[in-house]
C-alpha cells in the first residue's frame, strides 16, 4: 500500500529544498542519474537517508496526527460537553430569568408594600424611604427600621425616664394639690367667716344703721295721716272751746253774785305773803350769821395751819380751759426771804399736783420738786424740806 | 362714625336721676297698694316697665309722691343721696312694721366730671321690671298688716345737704331685730340701687 502524505500548508512553508526532493517519485531517479552521472551513488545514499528521515518524520507526523485526532476527539467531546454546558447554561439562564422575573414580581410586590409602608410611615413619623433597588431599599428600610427601633428604644428609655420624672412630678404635684386643698379649705373657712361678717354688715345696713359722721336722716313732712286726725282734733277742740266759753260765762255770772267773797280772799292772800316775807328775812339773817361764823372758823384754821406747818395757805377756785373746775392752793413759807417764794398746787378730785412757776422752776427748787414730789411722791416731805432750808437760810443770814 | 355714636345708649347723670326717681315713685305706689296702706279702689292701672302698675288717685298721696320724686331727683343729680327708706308704721301706736330700704351708690366720676355712661334703656327697664315683680310677690312672705297703717319717707343724705323746707331731720325709725329680704338690684351705670325689705320679726310664726 502506498501512503500518500499530504503535508499541511504550515509544514510546507517550513520545508527546504532537500525536503522537496525527498518527495519526488522513484521514477524520477533515473532522470537524476541521467542528469547527474558522477554523483549517483552518494546521492542515492543521501536520498535513502533522507527517505529514512522522511519516513521517520512521517511516522512522527502520523503520531502527531493520531495525537491530533485524539485531541480532536477530545475537543469534540469537549465541544459536546460545552454544548451540553451551554444547554445547561441556557436552561440555567432561563431559570435565572424566571427567577429574575419572579424576583421582579416580588420586587414590585414589595415596592407596593414599601409604598404602603412608606405612606403609613410618613403619616406616623414622617420618615422618608430612599428610592433605589428593592433589595437595597429593603435593606435600607430594614437598616432604617433597625435604626428606628433603636431610636424608639432610646426614645422608650427616654420616655421611661420622663415617665419617672413625671411620676415624681405627679407625686410632688399631688402633695402640692393636697396642700392646696387644705389651703382651699382654710380659705373656704375664712370665706365663710367673711360671708358671715358680710351678712352681719348687710343686716346692719339693712337694719338701717348709719354713721352720723357722714350721713344725716331726713324725713319728708307727711301730713297725710295727720290731716284727718287734725280735722277731728279741731272739731273736738272747737267743741271744748264752746264748752269752756259757756263755763266762763257761768263763772262770771257767779262772781258778780258773790263780789264780797272775793275781797275776803284777797286779804287772806296778802296776809299770807307778809308772813312768807318775814320768814325769808329771818332765813337770810341766819345765813349771814352762818357765813360770819364759818369765816371766823376758817381764819382760825388757816392761822393754826400756818403756825403748825409753816406755810400761809390761800385757796381759790378756777376753771380750766377744758371746763373742769379745780381748786388752787398758794403756799408761802413763813421763812420765805421774798414774796416771790410761792408754791402753787392744784387740787382736783383727790389729786394734788404742783404747778410750775418762776420760783419752783429755779434749779435748786426744781431739783427738790423732782426728788420729793416726782420720785418720792411726797409733797409733805418737799414742803418740810423747803421749810427747814428756808429756816436755815434765814437763821444763818 | 357719627352714626355709630348715635346708635349707642348714652345715659347722663340727669337721665339716670330721672329713671331712679321715677322708679321710687312707682315702687312707692306699688308698696302702698300691695301692702294695703291705702284702699285698693284708690289706685288705677297703668302700663309701665312692661307690667301693669298701680298708681294712687288719692290727691294727697299723689302730690306727696310727686314732691318726693322731684326732691329725690334733685339730690340724685348732686350724688348726695345715700338711701331712701319707705317706712310703714302702725297708725295707732306709731310702731315701725316695715322698712323698704333703697340703697343708692352713685358713680362719683360722673358727678365730678360730668361724663356719661353707656347702658341701654331696655336693659334698665328689664332690671326694674324684675324688682317690681318681686315687690308685688312680697305679700306672700311679709306678715299681714292687720291694723291701719301710715307711711313715712326717710332720706339718708350727705351731712352737707341743706334741709329743704318740707323735710326735717329725723331718727332712722329702725325695727329691733328685723327679718330681712334682699330684692334684685338695678344699675343705670351711674346709680346702682339695691332694694331690701326689713320687717318686724313675728315670733309666733317662727315657733310654729
Amino acid at each position: 500500500m502506498k501512503i500518500i502524505f499530504i503535508p499541511l500548508l504550515s509544514d510546507v512553508l517550513r520545508w527546504k529544498l532537500d525536503d522537496f526532493l525527498a518527495l519526488l517519485p522513484f521514477q524520477l531517479i533515473g532522470i537524476q542519474e541521467f542528469l547527474f552521472p558522477s554523483l549517483q551513488t552518494r546521492e542515492v545514499l543521501d536520498s535513502m537517508t533522507k527517505v529514512g528521515e522522511i519516513q521517520a518524520r512521517l511516522k512522527q507526523m502520523e503520531v502527531a496526527l493520531d495525537a491530533a485526532e485524539l485531541e480532536k476527539r477530545e475537543a469534540d467531546n469537549e465541544a459536546v460537553l460545552a454544548k451540553e454546558k451551554a444547554e445547561s447554561s441556557k436552561s440555567e439562564i432561563k431559570r435565572i430569568e424566571l427567577k429574575l422575573a419572579s424576583v421582579m414580581e416580588e420586587r414590585d410586590r414589595l415596592k407596593n408594600v414599601i409604598e404602603a409602608f412608606r405612606k403609613q410611615k410618613s403619616v406616623e413619623s414622617g420618615h422618608e424611604v430612599v428610592s433605589g433597588a428593592v433589595l437595597q431599599e429593603l435593606e435600607a428600610s430594614l437598616a432604617k427600621k433597625e435604626n428606628c427601633i433603636k431610636e424608639l428604644e432610646s426614645y422608650l428609655s427616654e420616655q421611661k425616664e420622663v415617665n419617672i420624672r413625671q411620676l415624681n412630678e405627679i407625686k410632688f404635684l399631688n402633695e402640692k394639690l393636697n396642700n392646696e386643698a387644705r389651703r382651699i379649705k382654710s380659705l373656704e373657712r375664712e370665706g365663710d367667716g367673711l360671708r358671715s361678717q358680710i351678712a352681719l354688715m348687710e343686716s346692719k345696713l339693712g337694719h338701717g344703721d348709719y354713721s352720723s359722721a357722714n350721713t344725716k336722716v331726713l324725713r319728708m313732712v307727711n301730713t297725710l295721716g295727720v290731716e284727718n286726725e287734725a280735722k277731728q282734733t279741731i272739731e273736738a277742740l272747737q267743741k271744748e272751746l264752746q264748752k269752756t266759753k259757756e263755763q266762763l260765762l257761768a263763772v262770771q255770772e257767779l262772781k258778780e253774785q258773790s263780789a264780797d267773797a272775793g275781797a275776803m280772799v284777797d286779804s287772806y292772800i296778802s296776809g299770807k305773803i307778809m308772813k312768807l316775807k318775814e320768814q325769808i328775812a329771818t332765813l337770810e339773817k341766819r345765813e349771814e350769821r352762818y357765813k360770819t361764823v364759818f369765816a371766823d372758823r376758817i381764819s382760825v384754821f388757816r392761822r393754826a395751819c400756818c403756825e403748825l406747818f409753816g406755810y400761809k395757805i390761800v385757796m381759790d377756785d378756777h376753771q380750766r380751759p377744758d371746763g373742769i373746775a379745780v381748786t388752787r392752793f398758794m403756799l408761802q413759807s413763813i421763812y420765805a426771804l421774798s414774796d416771790d417764794e410761792k408754791l402753787e398746787f392744784e387740787y382736783e378730785s383727790g389729786n394734788t399736783n404742783i404747778v410750775t412757776n418762776k420760783y419752783t422752776s429755779q434749779p435748786e427748787i426744781s431739783q427738790q420738786v423732782d426728788i420729793f414730789i416726782r420720785r418720792m411722791n411726797s409733797i409733805p416731805a418737799f414742803t418740810a424740806n423747803l421749810t427747814v432750808e428756808s429756816f436755815n437760810k434765814r437763821t444763818l443770814s | 362714625m357719627a352714626s355709630r355714636t348715635a346708635s349707642k345708649d348714652i345715659i347722663t347723670l340727669r337721665g339716670s336721676a330721672a329713671i331712679v326717681s321715677e322708679y321710687f315713685g312707682y315702687a312707692s305706689n306699688s308698696i302702698l297698694y300691695n301692702r294695703g296702706v291705702y284702699p285698693e279702689e284708690s289706685f288705677k292701672k297703668v302700663k309701665k316697665y312692661g307690667l301693669t302698675m298701680l298708681l294712687t288717685e288719692d290727691e294727697g298721696v299723689k302730690t306727696f309722691i310727686s314732691n318726693l320724686t322731684a326732691q329725690l331727683a334733685e339730690w340724685l343729680e348732686t350724688g348726695k343721696l345715700q338711701r331712701v327708706v319707705l317706712v310703714i308704721m302702725s297708725k295707732a301706736s306709731g310702731e315701725v312694721l316695715e322698712r323698704w330700704n333703697f340703697s343708692i351708690e352713685t358713680d362719683s366720676e360722673v358727678v365730678e366730671k360730668g361724663v356719661s355712661r353707656e347702658k341701654s334703656d331696655k336693659e334698665i327697664m328689664r332690671e326694674i321690671q324684675a324688682i317690681m315683680r318681686q315687690i308685688a310677690s312680697s305679700i306672700t312672705y311679709l306678715p299681714c298688716l292687720e291694723e291701719p297703717c301710715v307711711f313715712d319717707v326717710l332720706a339718708y343724705t350727705d351731712t352737707d345737704v341743706a334741709v329743704p323746707f318740707t323735710w326735717i331731720e329725723s331718727d332712722p325709725k329702725l325695727i329691733a331685730n328685723p327679718q330681712m329680704v334682699k330684692l334684685h338690684s338695678f344699675d343705670t351705670k351711674i346709680h346702682k340701687v339695691d332694694t331690701l325689705v326689713s320687717y318686724k320679726n313675728d315670733d309666733e310664726w317662727d315657733e310654729s
